[in-house]
């Protein structure tokens, strides 16, 4: 049960749930949906990758984040080096910045 | 000139920007873009001049965590 107690303060914004949650190889966007919204997380976490035909998803999957209203949380999985990830968290800077997040 | 985006090889006129190249890419917002490993902010699509075997990234947000 939370209480207030529970309350987690990060960067000047207060959550009610330290959960952090993947979105990744959910069945379904709808499955993805009803998860969300039963676990009430403090954030959801994305990856960033090539345009390419596996990312063809990306905008349903970003409208589909966008209307959870949820923090959402980039991840740098699949970087290789120190200047990969740097980079990749710039872009993902820039992502974010395009959704009004005030994460970015 | 002959550039790279996302691993694939494309024929741009000389001259090109960054910005002419991602409208040849055809990519849907969200997206983000690298030249060479480098960030390039959106407000320096337009005068970031490419130059042949340029590698341009151009990323989205998909599921993962």
């Amino acid at each position: 049960m939370l209480t207030s107690t529970d309350e987690w303060l990060l960067y000047g914004e207060t959550f009610k749930s330290r959960l952090l949650l993947g979105t990744s190889r959910y069945p379904s966007p709808d499955i993805l949906a009803k998860a969300v919204q039963l676990a009430q997380p403090a954030m959801l976490t994305a990856s960033l990758r090539r345009e390419t035909a596996h990312a063809q998803d990306s905008p349903v999957f970003w409208k589909l984040l966008q209307n959870m209203k949820i923090p959402v949380l980039p991840n740098t999985a699949g970087c290789h080096s120190v200047d990969e990830v740097y980079t990749t968290a710039q872009m993902a800077r820039e992502v974010l910045r395009q959704t009004g997040s005030s994460w970015s | 000139m002959m550039v790279w985006i996302n691993q694939k090889p494309c024929e741009l006129q000389q001259g090109s920007t960054l910005k002419e190249a991602i409208e040849f890419a055809q990519i849907t917002p969200p997206f983000a873009a690298a030249v060479n490993t480098q960030f390039v902010p959106k407000t320096l699509y337009h005068q970031t001049l490419l130059n042949d075997n340029d590698k341009i990234e151009l990323i989205v947000p998909i599921t993962g965590g």
